[in-house]
């Protein structure tokens, strides 16, 4: 496996993992945050698809979701699944980030632009949870 | 040389319970970032191997970086009712500048030239901050895009923290 296979198999997961995270955050928000996780997770899922496309094409398998996923804390009402949210944008953007490196032109075009995304979204749920403040200096650099 | 930025090759194993499968060896965890770093040899921050003599071209970047966090000065000196909301965002640029130094092998510039005209109004300062963010955003990613491996990862993150920005000025 090249590295940048590696590093996009890496964001591959980290997206499958998020598409399942918000399930469990949309199921907690109501009204217009509940609206923009749906928009959050239709995003993820169509950066999966275009990764996966990105693999295919250049003969790289796209690792498949697991068949569960364990949440890192319990989601049982709005703080904690914007809480979970934030996190499952900020482990994302790390996924994006290390896999800048390994990669090179559009593709790494392509990671840095689902890098950015993550960061926006990250930030937009810091601030429907009042959080201050709502950015990071370095978002996607490892903890 | 200080870096405010955590060095790639920190294990990320504490914490990340959660984005690890039930079968854990399938790689969702986030731990496993650490290892593509280290396949990569993607050591950024490591000193002294050769980052003065690389050739990168950023010391274009690296000003305006300065000049962006000169300009969040301004707009708080012009309207300081923002200076809460906006702090944050002017020391990010400041951390953002001294990690592109350390990285390049170059002291922090001063901000050269000087910021023009700041507008008084909010309004006014949030939209001449917003557009210069964007600029900003936008040079961020085209030289990450070009970077050598070494500087991709903190050119990425710059580039989305510019982003986020826009968040704090709408």
């Amino acid at each position: 496996m090249t590295d940048s296979t590696e590093a996009l198999s890496l964001a591959m997961a980290a997206e499958h993992a998020a598409i399942f995270g918000y399930g469990a955050v949309g199921a907690r928000l109501t009204g217009s945050a509940q609206a923009a996780a749906r928009q959050a997770e239709a995003a993820h899922r169509d950066r999966r698809d275009a990764l996966a496309a990105r693999m295919i094409a250049a003969s790289a398998p796209p690792p498949p979701a697991d068949a569960a996923y364990q949440l890192p804390f319990p989601v049982t009402d709005r703080a904690s699944a914007l809480r979970l949210a934030v996190h499952v944008e900020e482990g994302a953007a790390r996924a994006w980030r290390q896999g800048l490196p390994a990669t090179s032109g559009e593709t790494r075009r392509f990671a840095v632009a689902a890098l950015i995304d993550c960061a926006v979204r990250a930030a937009r749920w810091r601030r429907t949870a009042g959080t201050q403040p709502a950015t990071v200096p370095f978002p996607g650099a490892p903890a | 040389m200080r870096n405010p930025e955590p060095s790639p090759e920190r294990p990320l194993t504490s914490r990340r319970t959660f984005l690890r499968g039930a079968a854990a060896v399938a790689g969702v965890s986030l731990a496993g970032a650490a290892t593509a770093s280290a396949l990569t040899g993607c050591d950024v921050f490591s000193k002294g191997t050769g980052a003065a003599t690389e050739p990168h071209g950023l010391e274009g970047l690296l000003g305006a970086t300065v000049a962006l966090g000169d300009q969040y000065d301004l707009t708080m000196s012009a309207v300081p009712a923002l200076a809460p909301a906006i702090t944050p965002v002017r020391d990010a640029h400041r951390a953002h500048a001294q990690a592109l130094a350390d990285a390049i092998g170059v002291p922090v510039p001063a901000a050269s030239p000087p910021p023009g005209q700041v507008p008084a109004d909010r309004p006014g300062a949030l939209a001449q901050l917003t557009s210069a963010e964007k600029a900003g955003r936008d040079a961020a990613v085209a030289a990450c895009v070009e970077a050598t491996p070494r500087l991709a990862g903190l050119l990425g993150s710059i580039a989305a923290a510019r982003a986020s920005h826009l968040e704090v000025l709408r």
